[in-house]
């Protein structure tokens, strides 16, 4: 694989949020408003190339029967250090966030990243892979922040970009988009589109896959 | 391969990962410590002014504005055993948190009268008077009690009659999100608004209404938090220990307006 695609493949075609449906939990959790998803996009994006990089240095002396461990090590090592940067310089969106950032170690995507991506490939090629990976994250929870915010409160980093009823204008804010249902909305929305875009990500159902199996057999 | 899988290399490779990760942790929290305590010590002050009055809801202090005001406060030590201000400690560096876990500074609570969980009391606590020439406008306490989870610290402020509630503030504990940590919300805290703590007979009456507590009296009664009453109990008991007699009690009592008319500001 070229490492343009490396770094590319993520964003859409084989995004970690759309496609593969992993790291919903954070996605859901953070997307009320705008300014937390970005640096929770940050964050995350930092944690996948330092996991990345760091596993992919040492995957030729990780045993492969505590290779999990040490993954695992390596990632919630980096989350602490996020987490007291978080605290240190941006302690108003630390405490938004609150286990959020924490929770970052239990994220599908950067133990998925490092197991499948950066123990099977070289530094360079696993950095752009954990950048790539985190930058498709950041774009799917930037969609959602930007759409609950908007539609929830009129405006966008808190900034207000719709005149709101109680003000003169005619936006009434939609309440719904200010709770954590909404984000499943949003979610299944986003992907109901890139997948009219892109027919191919539309999976097999599982009661199709199954009966294929089968024909097979039988 | 088979070297890579033997057991002292396997050891070797666990002590070695963890060994960096531990240091790299340790580096981060030790470089980016101070940065973290400013931040808090002024978030404090903060907190303080907003419960002294100082500033209005839709003001955004600037860190400067935030100390320039705070200077408005006379901060005073109390010793809570005698009720009556002291010098023992300096006010400026004291920490009562720290000072509730020293044997010297801090005295063990019976288990009967240790109503906010405490385990240990500080012998002596900062309140923050805010002075009108010669007259109590407002005062600001600290308290600090066992919810359900954690310990959760906030102010209470005092009108001059020294039992009407001008302000609270919850600002730090580790509640359920979502249920328990509405007792940080802004609606929540402005319900405890112009509330008695004391009745009559000077004892702390303050009390949620929940379907348990039975009937409390309006002037008494704070609104409970739906899924939380764990929590919000908690915060109760702390309120009515801290304004007992094995708190603010003896303190509070002595420049009542039941005793003086105008409530004078103490001399020390």
């Amino acid at each position: 694989m070229s490492l343009q695609r490396v770094v590319l493949d993520p964003l859409v075609s084989n995004n970690p949020i759309t496609l593969q449906v992993l790291g919903v939990c954070s996605a859901l959790a953070v997307t009320r408003t705008l300014l937390p998803a970005l640096i929770m996009s940050i964050a995350v994006t930092a944690v996948l190339a330092f996991a990345n990089v760091s596993v992919s240095l040492i995957r030729h002396i990780i045993p492969r029967s505590i290779r999990i461990i040490i993954e695992v090590t390596l990632i919630a090592s980096a989350v602490i250090v996020v987490d007291e940067v978080l605290k240190a310089y941006a302690p108003g969106v630390s405490r938004i966030l609150s286990v959020f950032v924490g929770l970052i170690i239990t994220n599908c995507i950067v133990l998925g990243r490092t197991e499948t991506f950066a123990m099977n490939n070289g530094v360079g090629a696993s950095l752009l892979d954990g950048v790539g990976n985190g930058v498709g994250y950041s774009l799917v929870l930037i969609c959602v922040a930007s759409t609950r915010e908007l539609l929830g409160t009129g405006s966008l980093l808190g900034y207000p970009v719709l005149r709101l009823v109680g003000d003169g204008g005619s936006y009434v804010p939609n309440g719904l988009m200010a709770l954590p249902a909404s984000a499943f909305f949003v979610i299944a929305l986003l992907i109901w589109l890139v997948r009219s875009w892109r027919p191919a990500q539309v999976e097999v159902p599982e009661y199709l896959s199954r009966r294929l199996e089968f024909q097979e057999t039988a | 391969m088979t070297t890579v899988e033997s057991t002292p290399r396997i050891l070797l490779v666990a002590a070695g990962v963890a060994l960096v990760c531990s240091l790299m942790v340790s580096t981060a929290v030790e470089l980016l410590r101070p940065r973290q305590l400013a931040y808090k010590a002024i978030d404090r002050t903060r907190i303080i002014v907003k419960a002294a009055g100082l500033v209005s809801a839709a003001e955004l202090l600037s860190d400067r504005e935030t100390v320039s005001r705070f200077q408005e406060l006379d901060v005073r030590v109390v010793d809570l055993t005698t009720g009556r201000f002291t010098d023992a400690v300096d006010a400026l560096s004291y920490d009562h948190r720290t000072a509730a876990q020293d044997p010297e500074l801090s005295t063990p609570i019976e288990p009967a009268r240790d109503l906010a969980g405490l385990g240990r009391r500080a012998r002596y606590a900062l309140v923050y008077l805010l002075a009108d020439g010669q007259s109590i406008r407002r005062i600001v306490v600290p308290v600090h009690g066992q919810g359900m989870w954690s310990t959760i610290y906030g102010y209470i402020a005092l009108e001059s009659d020294l039992t009407t509630i001008a302000d609270v503030v919850f600002f730090e504990h580790g509640e359920t999100a979502g249920i328990g940590d509405q007792i940080e919300s802004p609606q929540w805290q402005a319900s405890w608004r112009g509330k008695q703590i004391y009745d009559q007979t000077g004892k702390p009456a303050i009390a949620a209404a929940t379907a348990v507590s039975g009937r409390v009296a309006e002037r008494h009664r704070v609104d409970a938090i739906a899924g939380a009453t764990v929590t919000v109990d908690g915060v109760m008991n702390t309120v009515r220990y801290w304004f007992g007699e094995d708190g603010f009690g003896p303190f509070l009592i002595q420049w009542h307006p039941a005793q003086t008319q105008a409530t004078p500001v103490p001399e020390e």
